[in-house]
């Protein structure tokens, strides 16, 4: 694969595939602290 | 106001929501459109739209159907006034009009399914495996099916789709990597990355690029179709709305971005020299001729064929399932049990999605006359959003107590602004580009895909709605809280 498919391959999964995981963590998170304060 | 049914987690909502937007579109379409157009180009361009169309429409749609608790009839009627319920009304017809053939998209992969556990497309010849199929009473029969089993799901409403989105979409998700990953570990496949990847910095400036992306983006997130809409009236009160928009639109098209991943590795691995063959063959070719072709040649093939028609499966019933909820819930806002509701969409369902099953050009027809329709109601949703005060809905309702993620005005001015203009020179830039395909008779409304036949259907259903506004928003407004 050439240098410039490789970055643009790994910009866009990053952000992508990362933007939805970081989203998933801060609810999981959020998740989380609302069930605390429940109890 | 949603009858007592709420989504019992988050959880849920999410998974039954990323249900509604990963369909046929992130795996069939996708794929070809990135292939046809300059590959990481067009990814650039694709991940813009995702910022600057999905996400806001997806927002704002939370947003009212949380607010509203009612279906699309009821919420534009609450949120722009009476006068307007027709524009919920709108949505809804483009919704339902794409439910009758998406119907028996999914019954093709249902079969496609079965015969790839059957063997019956190993040594087979696809073409004719297809053709003998498509457009004859038996994909009638597997509409019916397709249908049923969505049917049967709604029938046990909120509970029954966040049941099945809960098995389903972890099922997906799990087919689609091990897809993905055996493809990229094909002899071969980093040229399909290389092909999927690489940009063109010149077909940047090619507009047609940004246009395809935008249109990928509106037809595969599910953003403006109504659809997150009436998910949304099932949420709990304190529910955030932007990081679940947020976690929909991103893990949608992370789907996508796996799905053509596994598509174009797998056609550079096993048949290179047939790749502009092969991806531009159309959504069915590529799907239901190619595909089997390119898993039989490859080791294991015939196992990673049934994974892919099963994630297909998958994909096509939750959309489905969505679909058939948002014209059930503006029936049972209208005072109708969800029993009766659900009966009347199935037999409706079953008729109407009948010529699409038996007439491969009908179908074609309405995904193109609906299809375009779905950006007039990305256009609505943002007009009736103006008309209640953008700012209004992003204190109250977007930003409310329980958001995880707090919205600044760029939003208003996304939604205000930019997706109406985006929506506009959408539908324009389609209907323009069909003038081409049939030059002598682009008027013509009895041809599958022309502007004539898009003109004459919209009138028909703008006129119908117009004229029966004050009782749609009557009825949908009601306030009958009926059991069952």
């Amino acid at each position: 694969m050439s240098a410039l498919a490789i970055v643009t391959m790994l910009a866009i999964c990053l952000f992508v595939w990362g933007g939805f995981t970081a989203f998933l963590i801060c609810a999981i998170r959020s998740e989380g602290r609302k069930r605390l304060e429940k109890d | 106001m949603s009858g007592g049914e709420q989504f019992r987690s988050r959880w849920g909502l999410i998974l039954a929501t990323l249900g509604m937007a990963v369909g046929t579109g992130n795996i069939w379409r996708f794929p070809r459109i990135v292939a046809t157009n300059g590959g990481g180009s067009f990814l650039i361009a694709w991940v813009v739209f995702l910022l600057i169309w999905s996400i806001p429409l997806m927002i704002l749609e939370f947003s009212i159907g949380k607010r509203a608790r009612k279906g699309t009839v009821g919420a534009f009627a609450m949120i722009a006034g009476p006068r307007r319920g027709w524009m919920g009304g709108w949505v809804a017809l483009c919704a339902t009009a794409i439910m009758f053939y998406y119907s028996v998209v999914a019954g093709w992969c249902l079969r496609y399914c079965f015969a790839a556990l059957r063997g019956e497309l190993t040594g087979a010849d696809p073409a004719r495996f297809w053709e003998s199929y498509a457009g004859t009473y038996e994909a009638f029969f597997t509409h019916a099916a397709a249908l049923s089993l969505a049917v049967v799901v709604v029938w046990f409403g909120v509970r029954g789709i966040e049941q099945v989105a809960k098995v389903l979409i972890p099922l997906l998700v799990v087919l689609v990597v091990v897809l993905a990953v055996r493809a990229v570990t094909l002899p071969g496949a980093a040229a399909g990355l290389e092909f999927l990847f690489r940009p063109d910095w010149a077909q940047l400036g090619d507009v047609r690029i940004w246009l395809q992306a935008l249109t990928q983006n509106a037809w595969d997130t599910g953003a403006g179709w109504g659809l997150i809409l009436t998910y949304a009236i099932y949420m709990k009160a304190r529910e955030d709305v932007p990081l679940n928009a947020c976690l929909i639109g991103f893990g949608n098209n992370s789907m996508s971005l796996l799905a053509g991943i596994m598509v174009l590795c797998t056609v550079f691995a096993v048949n290179p020299g047939a790749r502009e063959e092969i991806v531009g063959a159309g959504n069915e070719g590529l799907t239901f001729i190619w595909m089997p072709q390119l898993f039989e040649r490859m080791p294991g093939g015939g196992f990673f064929m049934v994974f892919f028609f099963l994630a297909l499966t998958f994909a096509a019933l939750t959309s489905l399932i969505a679909m058939i909820e948002l014209v059930t819930r503006i029936l049972i806002d209208a005072g109708w049990p969800r029993r009766r509701a659900v009966g009347l969409v199935a037999l409706g369902g079953l008729w109407f999605g009948a010529p699409s099953a038996l007439s491969l050009d009908f179908l074609h027809n309405q995904d193109w006359v609906w299809g375009v329709g779905l950006m007039l109601s990305g256009l609505f949703f943002a007009l009736a959003a103006r008309r209640f005060g953008l700012e209004k809905l992003r204190r109250e309702v977007v930003n409310a107590d329980g958001a995880d993620l707090r919205v600044g005005r760029w939003w208003s001015f996304l939604v205000a602004v930019v997706v109406p203009i985006e929506a506009v020179v959408l539908m324009v830039w389609w209907l323009w580009e069909a003038r081409g395909w049939d030059p002598a008779g682009w008027l013509n409304p009895l041809r599958p895909e022309t502007v004539g036949t898009v003109l004459v259907q919209w009138a028909i259903a703008l006129v119908a709605l117009l004229a029966l506004n004050r009782w749609l928003s009557r009825a949908g407004s009601s306030d009958r809280e009926v059991a069952g």
